[in-house]
């Protein structure tokens, strides 16, 4: 991993459009701006990984006529 | 279009109903072509079967059957991935996690799919700072008794 030291105010270049700023630190939370081009998708790590993980999940997919009886019973029951 | 689908075998899909995703779904990036498959127009579910792998196949609901107070703004540059839809064009729906019974099945409402009908685009939106979460219950806890 490729290590740098900035100062508030200063910033990184990754190749030629993608820029980081350090905007502010306060105690241990460091507040960061980048701008790049749209087709890049910027992402807390967390929620990448979080969407990811539900993205994937979602191919855990019940067959229709399951998902048709399941939802029918639950609308029954929350009638009731 | 014929498209092969291990759900579903093989589907006869109108083009109208095939979307591109530009910019492909966190952890589906081998996929860009996906098929809105909608078995039954009452329920508010539907399957986006990738047009080019048979075995992968989406489970998504109508986030506004389950919370109709959902709502986000679309910034500029999510409509311009769009094709710039205007607000008829536009239909979303989000990942539903139901491995086991659909009672305890969550669906993700930071990440919506949204789709533009008249171009035939979609793309998956983060909705930053939104306080929606990844796994919020289709139907809310049942008081027992």
């Amino acid at each position: 991993m490729l290590v740098l030291k900035r100062k508030v105010g200063e910033s990184v270049m990754i190749g030629e459009d993608i820029e980081i700023s350090i905007l502010e630190r306060e105690g241990d939370t460091v507040k960061i701006g980048i701008e790049a081009p749209r087709s890049i998708r910027v992402f807390r790590k967390e929620i990448y990984e979080e969407i990811k993980a539900a993205n994937q999940s979602a191919l855990q997919a019940p067959m229709f006529e399951m998902l048709r009886q399941q939802y029918q019973q639950n609308k029954k029951d929350t009638k009731e | 279009m014929v498209v092969e689908s291990v759900m579903f075998g093989k589907l006869e899909v109108e083009e109208q109903f095939v979307f591109e995703f530009p910019i492909p779904m966190l952890g589906l990036e081998d996929f860009n072509r996906f098929a809105l498959v909608r078995p039954d127009e009452g329920l508010p579910f539907a399957y986006l079967q990738a047009v080019e792998e048979a075995s992968m196949c989406l489970l998504v609901a109508d986030p506004f059957t389950f919370r109709t107070n959902y709502e986000f703004d679309l910034p500029e540059s999510e409509l311009t991935v769009l094709g710039e839809p205007t607000a008829e064009d536009i239909s979303v729906w989000v990942t539903v996690s139901a491995s086991g019974e659909l009672d305890k099945a969550t669906m993700n409402l930071l990440a919506p799919i949204v789709l533009n009908g008249n171009k035939r685009l979609a793309r998956q939106i983060v909705l930053h700072n939104s306080g929606y979460e990844t796994k919020v219950p289709l139907f809310p806890a049942k008081k027992e008794g």
